[in-house]
């Protein structure tokens, strides 16, 4: 019985090892994310007014420095953290939209409260989280948590599955962004404020 | 019982060392892989040719996607072909990633789709012809692609869309069927010539669309 199990631990590392192999581990940063149409229909019908952004920051004890998928990484920018490139994403979707204004007084920031990828050989999730608050003259007029989570099946072959996960985290940050700006309370507090 | 687990166990680590064998010898079959791309049923005739007469600006929202996701990387490498085949196209008078005057907007999704029953395939053939060195039977792999054009004239207008459909067919080792097609010993140059034949239907049916602004 012994035996058999220690069989089975010396196939399950050969096992481990040869997916490592198949995949090669990689550590790639993070990339930017396209703006879409979806979103900028959705910010040409809320004709909400253009804003600025603001801080970005870590929520305290969260790891925001790199997503681990069977030994390959994915980080953000050098000298950066993934709060900065969800601000980046919203950068780019309102840019897009026209809605983008450094000296506006409507300023967005956001603190990124979840950051999490995993996956187990047969399927994987990802969820990211960020309280995003508006504030007009430094003072909060608004502010809320909003949360993305996506799942999907897995491979084996991990050059397969890495890319694979990182693809559906990397989308997060834009399902994440669109929630954000389509969210009707969101909107109004932009109209109002 | 523990000889028939050691026995599966002896087997086990055969076919691993085997994998791990095939992967060695990667870069002999990467050399052997040929790229083949179909223009038979997307090329746009001389007689079907549209170019509106007075071409206004458009902003380009460009995004390569995997199944429906996001794939930046790829997104990346092609967008530069995107955006030479849209001026090329004689169809718009600029092409920009910020908006633009009057409003226009052309999005732009590059969906490689994945059919899970060809994934498995795929993966099975691969793993033979990688265990032969593609000597004894290769095989042959189609990338779908489903690429989707939606022209916004103007903001609160009603989009004009058009879907093309495209392939492109990579083989591996000895395959015995006769693959139609261009032949490309170049992944990049195959995937340019596809991506041109993509933009060619597609912005010529927005052309062609009565609503599209002459």
């Amino acid at each position: 019985m012994r035996m058999a199990l220690r069989y089975r631990g010396r196939a399950t590392v050969l096992a481990i090892g040869t997916a490592l192999l198949l995949s090669g581990c990689v550590s790639m940063a993070v990339d930017e994310l396209p703006a879409s149409l979806e979103t900028l229909q959705v910010l040409r019908a809320a004709d909400i007014p253009a804003l600025a952004l603001g801080s970005f920051t870590v929520s305290k004890g969260l790891d925001a420095r790199s997503i681990n998928i069977r030994g390959s990484t994915m980080h953000p920018a050098k000298g950066s953290n993934f709060a900065e490139f969800l601000g980046e994403t919203f950068g780019t979707e309102l840019r897009a939209a026209g809605k983008l204004d450094p000296s506006a007084p409507l300023v967005l920031s956001g603190e990124l409260t979840e950051n999490r990828a995993g996956e187990n050989l047969s399927s994987g999730t990802a969820s990211l989280g960020a309280t995003m608050t508006l504030s007009r003259g430094g003072k909060p007029v608004f502010s809320k948590a909003y949360h993305a989570e996506t799942k999907w099946k897995s491979d084996f072959i991990g050059a397969i599955a890495i890319p694979d996960a990182f693809r559906n985290y990397n989308a997060l940050y834009a399902a994440l962004v669109r929630q954000t700006l389509s969210d009707p309370e969101m909107i109004a507090a932009l109209k109002r404020s | 019982m523990f000889a028939l687990r050691k026995n599966s166990l002896a087997k086990r680590v055969f076919a691993l060392a085997s994998a791990v064998l095939a992967i060695a010898a990667m870069p002999q079959i990467v050399q052997a892989a040929k790229f083949y791309v179909d223009a038979t049923t997307i090329a746009v005739k001389p007689e079907e040719k549209v170019t509106p007469a007075t071409p206004k600006p458009v902003q380009i929202l460009y995004e390569f996607q995997r199944d429906g996701g996001p794939n930046p990387k790829a997104t990346k490498f092609t967008k530069s072909f995107i955006f030479e085949d849209l001026k090329a196209s004689g169809g718009f008078s600029a092409v920009s990633e910020t908006p633009v005057e009057g409003g226009a907007v052309l999005s732009i999704k590059f969906n490689n789709v994945v059919d899970p029953e060809a994934l498995k395939k795929a993966k099975s053939d691969g793993f033979k012809t990688g265990l032969s060195f593609g000597l004894f039977g290769g095989t042959a792999v189609e990338d779908l692609y489903e690429v989707t054009f939606e022209y916004i004239p103007a903001p609160g207008a009603a989009p004009i869309k058009t879907i093309v459909y495209h392939k492109l067919v990579t083989t591996i080792g000895k395959v015995k069927e006769v693959i139609p097609g261009t032949q490309y010993k170049k992944a990049d140059l195959a995937v340019r010539e596809l991506v041109r034949q993509v933009m060619a239907r597609g912005t010529n049916n927005l052309f062609a669309d009565p609503a599209f602004p002459r």
